[in-house]
């Protein structure tokens, strides 16, 4: 039997001679590697970035695979599938073979092994291709010290891998399609509709899971991988299935010379086809099927840190307080910490020591893993476990693109006709709807059931706020137009609860809330009623509570002076009944007490590069601004032109613009220091994290504004991107009473 | 008793139910024969032949080979068999020689043979052409060459001389009956050629419509068709069959100048001729009639 195919596969190699199959998987393979290291050649800035955890040859390999896996590879499947079944059909080369001691087994497979092999060759070519012109180019031009400059092989080789396990599928089912119709021009024409519908519902990233070229293009499109840690991607295990059934299908139909003989005529082939049909039905199904992941048996964060700086350690903190609920020691960079207690289902903040911060969906049995990835000021976050798909969706809105009603709301067109903006505002909100579930992971993994219900009532909110605007909007301009709500709209008005106590933590509900209260209460507002007052009438309840205290806790951050800040503590901290609550109101009070303008600014010793040293009290008679970074810290970066900017513009006034570096390693300060500017008085604390607590420094950039009598005039001063920050300034430099 | 080569039991066949194209046929090749298979077009040649080398299946009766059921020998039956169906089946972007190496290959040949193949069929030093440069009669001998690879017992040829000029023919005429002398090779031979099957066969079956008409040596079909037919061209043909029609009684107009006379054997011609000139018929042409021809047409009209 293995000889028969032997003999047919040798027989094979003499008939394909000068037929180009081979060749065509040469070029093809060739092209697109080529085409990238021109194109990168010409443009020569690609790799002059700094660049973390990046390595580039595979960066090199995995641009241009799409390329290969979205057109060339199949492009060459249709073609050489047509070619080696064309060369029997044209020269009655199928009767010539079933008229040799060979079985119609070895004839159909050994055509099929040597289309694989090509296939193979081709993948194998590319490959090795893509790492030549990478060094072809690392050569030649530049490339920034920051990438890894090894041979990734086993990442490559892992990926071509799967790249070839995935364009089987389509090489079966063109190769059966070919064999079956004798006439050259259907199976081609069959193949590039094919083709080109994939191009078509990629552009428009439409995922067809069951669709045999999605296959071949999500596996170009993850060379790394999937998430979960399984060899193959679920595409690629369904290209295995199919590739199965299109053999069984495409070599019975060939050996019995039509559809009905192979399948249905005798009994037991109909009954083997039957079954083979099932089995792999079956198995398509189950994955294609997203799935959710299983819960875990304890609830864990855990994670490590690949950082050029020391962590000591991480936070997990409540959002809506801001209570940490976890400090998580590291150690030897990895860190481990088990939730005793019972977790709600929504997003944490975790902050890595005091440097980057990132929220987290979580609830009680979910397991966590995060790898932070901290280089100079480039931070990332990647984060597996059981609650992939919610992470990667993050607080989900819906989509952030164009909103047509949006922009006509604004602008006040047409606010009469109230029929076409209920239609639309209802049409947008179930297009969102729509997007929330169709988000699943290249692992076919699907958000639970308790994240899509929270996305769902949060996007319900989103377009009750857009339908109340516009209301506000005709109450100006059309309040003669009466409103008659549609069936959908009042589905829509009542999929919201106004009693959700675990929606509070998000921003856009608590607005909502807010702003419903005060529809409401209309009336009492006229008289004089405040916000917190009408909280303060709600109902006793978790849902009292945390409305009261994230309001209470917003107000008294508003505030200046302690007396207007203590004022609103006494009146209103002892409505809530929650203890914690309290003495976490009470504990922002006293430390925003303590930082209130007309405190005296608590002195501290810093020193200049020299090593000068300097106090407080030297600038006393002038304002100080002081601007509190790090080197690790991109927003402070980002702000540093403004900040030059202001300083220039105000240069000629009664106050003194300071940089106070809070880097751990006074080296980090100095390297960065040599591109700063020299005019702004660059210092340092002599005791970084002292003069963190005595300011209350927890996150930065911080611009603490000292006055000329040395008390503290405003310890969060707005940020000198704002418009707002020349307003005050001007203000208290007493400037804007000048014509 | 040696068993036959081929033996068809019963065979029937029909695409369709309502168009059957084989009706029970009753078919017997004896080993070391050629076997003349005649037939007119559409009788159901092909289709017996596609049969036999089970391109076609689904038929009801029997159909053995080397005494054992085909369809169980399929398909290590063709190192024993070379069959060559319809039109030469070439690969024409190969040369001759490939072509011939593709056979080898599929039947575990020693390469050698394909020189030796080619010489026997006179495609000498033609064997690195390209199959697609060949003319027809190159093309059929090159598909003979085929079948003949491997040292078969049986050969199976539908119409192998199609296409091929007078020499051509005999050439090959003359090999088969060569290999069949020397080799005791036997040759199945399908043909609507009946003077290429009088010339080469020891053995004939004639199908029509489907249907076995005859089937059995050339010596019971010469006996078969053993009256003699004589045609004679003369003027007023109608006349001069007068003259002799007393004694001829079997004798019949073509046309305006010709006349057909029936004998018992060709040895009755020389007195026809004699008794002919007696009665003053004047003799343009004595033409001996093919026996065996109109027999055939009689028997497939």
């Amino acid at each position: 039997m293995l000889h028969n195919f032997k003999t047919a596969l040798q027989t094979e190699r003499i008939k394909i001679k000068r037929s180009g199959i081979f060749t065509l998987g040469f070029i093809l393979a060739l092209i697109m590697p080529l085409l990238y290291f021109t194109i990168q050649i010409i443009q020569g800035d690609m790799y002059n970035d700094r660049i973390v955890d990046t390595n580039f040859y595979f960066h090199f390999y995995k641009n241009p695979l799409a390329g290969l896996t979205g057109f060339f590879l199949p492009l060459l499947i249709i073609i050489t599938a047509s070619k080696i079944a064309q060369i029997d059909h044209k020269n009655k080369g199928w009767q010539l073979m079933e008229m040799q001691p060979i079985s119609k087994l070895s004839i159909y497979f050994s055509k099929f092994l040597i289309l694989c092999f090509n296939v193979f060759l081709t993948v194998l070519l590319y490959t090795v291709a893509s790492l030549f012109f990478a060094w072809l180019y690392h050569t030649f031009s530049d490339v920034h010290e920051s990438y890894d400059m090894s041979l990734p092989l086993s990442e490559i080789g892992y990926a071509s891998i799967r790249v070839f396990v995935a364009s089987l599928a389509i090489l079966a089912f063109q190769y059966a399609l070919s064999v079956i119709i004798s006439g050259f021009i259907w199976s081609l024409v069959i193949g590039f509709a094919m083709l080109l519908a994939q191009l078509f519902l990629s552009s428009f990233q439409i995922d067809l899971r069951w669709y045999p070229h999605n296959f071949l293009f999500v596996s170009g499109m993850n060379p790394t991988g999937g998430l979960l840690g399984s060899f193959f991607l679920p595409a690629e295990w369904l290209s295995m299935v199919y590739t199965v059934f299109f053999l069984f299908v495409g070599y019975n139909w060939y050996r019995f010379k039509g559809f009905y003989s192979a399948f249905a005529k005798a009994v037991p082939r109909a009954i083997t086809s039957l079954l083979i049909l099932a089995v792999c039905s079956g198995l398509a199904y189950y994955l294609i099927m997203p799935k959710t992941l299983e819960a875990f048996d304890k609830t864990v964060v855990k994670g490590t840190i690949s950082s050029d700086k020391n962590f000591k350690n991480i936070y997990v903190r409540d959002i809506m307080t801001q209570d940490t609920m976890a400090v998580i020691a590291v150690k030897n960079n990895k860190f481990r910490h088990e939730f005793k207690e019972e977790l709600a289902p929504q997003f944490y903040n975790i902050q890595f020591d005091k440097y980057n911060a990132i929220d987290i969906f979580m609830g009680a049995n979910d397991s966590i893993q995060l790898k932070e990835t901290l280089y100079g000021k480039d931070a990332s976050v990647s984060v597996l476990g059981t609650r992939i798909s919610e992470n990667k969706q993050q607080i989900f809105y819906g989509t952030t693109g164009f909103s047509y009603v949006g922009y006509q709301i604004e602008n006040n067109s047409s606010l009469e006709k109230v029929a076409y903006y209920m239609k639309e505002i209802y049409s947008e909100y179930e297009e969102d709807l729509s997007e929330l579930k169709n988000s699943i992971s290249v692992d076919h993994i699907k958000a639970r059931e308790d994240f899509l219900n929270r996305s769902k009532k949060l996007i319900a909110v989103k377009y009750i706020n857009k339908w109340n605007n516009y209301l506000k909007k005709k109450a100006i301009y059309n309040p003669e137009v009466p409103v008659v709500l549609t069936p959908d709209m009042n589905v829509l008005l009542s999929s919201v609860s106004y009693t959700d106590d675990a929606l509070l933590s998000d921003r856009l509900y608590f607005d909502f809330i807010k702003n419903h209260l005060a529809d409401s209460n209309k009336e009492a507002i006229d008289q004089g009623k405040t916000n917190l007052e009408l909280i303060a009438d709600l109902e006793e309840g978790t849902f009292k509570n945390k409305m009261l205290f994230t309001e209470i806790r917003s107000q008294l951050n508003d505030q200046v002076k302690i007396a207007q800040r203590d004022s609103i503590f006494n009146a209103f901290a002892a409505v809530v009944t929650n203890d914690s609550y309290r003495d976490i109101l009470d504990y922002q009070r006293k430390s925003l007490n303590k930082l209130s303008r007309g405190v005296e600014a608590v002195d501290f010793l810093s020193m200049d590069k020299d090593g000068k040293q300097y106090t407080l009290a030297d600038f006393k008679g002038k304002y100080v601004l002081i601007d509190s970074w790090a080197s690790w810290c991109g927003p402070c970066k980002a702000q540093e032109p403004y900040y030059v900017k202001k300083m220039i513009k105000y240069r000629k006034e009664n106050i003194v613009f300071v940089s106070m570096n809070m880097d751990e390693k006074e080296s980090n300060w100095l390297e960065d220091l040599t591109e700063m500017n020299t005019e702004i008085v660059q210092l340092r604390p002599l005791n970084v994290d002292a003069y963190g607590a005595l300011y209350n420094i927890d996150s930065i950039p911080r611009y603490i504004l000292i006055a000329p009598d040395g008390t503290i005039d405003d310890a969060a001063f707005t940020p000198p991107v704002n418009n707002a920050f020349d307003d005050l300034l001007d203000a208290k430099l007493g400037l804007n009473t000048r014509p | 008793m040696i068993e036959p080569i081929i033996e068809l039991k019963n065979l029937s066949f029909s695409y369709s139910k309502n168009q059957p194209i084989l009706k029970n046929i009753n078919l017997n090749v004896p080993q070391g024969s050629i076997y003349g298979f005649l037939g007119p077009n559409g009788a159901g040649k092909s289709t017996t032949m596609q049969l036999l080398t089970d391109i076609l299946q689904d038929h009801d009766g029997d159909i053995k080979m080397f005494g054992k059921s085909l369809k169980e020998q399929t398909p290590q039956i063709f190192t024993k068999i070379g069959a060559l169906v319809e039109s030469p089946a070439l690969y024409l972007h190969l040369t001759g020689y490939e072509n011939l190496k593709c056979i080898t290959t599929l039947k575990s040949i020693d390469q050698k043979r394909i020189p030796e193949v080619l010489k026997l069929v006179g495609l000498e030093g033609k064997g690195d052409l390209k199959a697609k440069k060949y003319s027809l009669g190159m093309k059929q001998r090159l598909a003979i060459a085929m079948t003949l690879l491997g040292d078969p017992e049986l050969l199976l040829l539908d119409e192998p001389v199609n296409g091929l000029d007078p020499s051509g023919i005999t050439e090959v005429r003359e090999l088969l009956v060569k290999l069949n002398k020397e080799l005791g090779l036997t040759i199945f031979i399908s043909s609507h050629l009946l003077s290429e099957i009088e010339k080469m066969c020891t053995h004939v079956g004639i199908i029509h419509h489907g249907e076995l008409k005859f089937e059995g040596t050339m010596g019971q079909l010469a006996q078969r068709s053993s009256k003699h037919q004589i045609t004679i061209h003369t003027v007023n043909a109608a006349q001069q069959l007068l003259l002799i029609q007393e004694k001829y009684k079997h004798s019949k107009v073509i046309n305006e100048n010709q006349f057909q006379v029936t004998l018992n054997s060709k040895e009755e011609t020389p007195q026809l001729a004699q008794y002919a000139i007696e009665k003053g018929v004047p003799l343009y042409q004595i033409k001996a009639e093919d026996g065996l021809e109109n027999w055939f047409l009689s028997l497939t009209k």
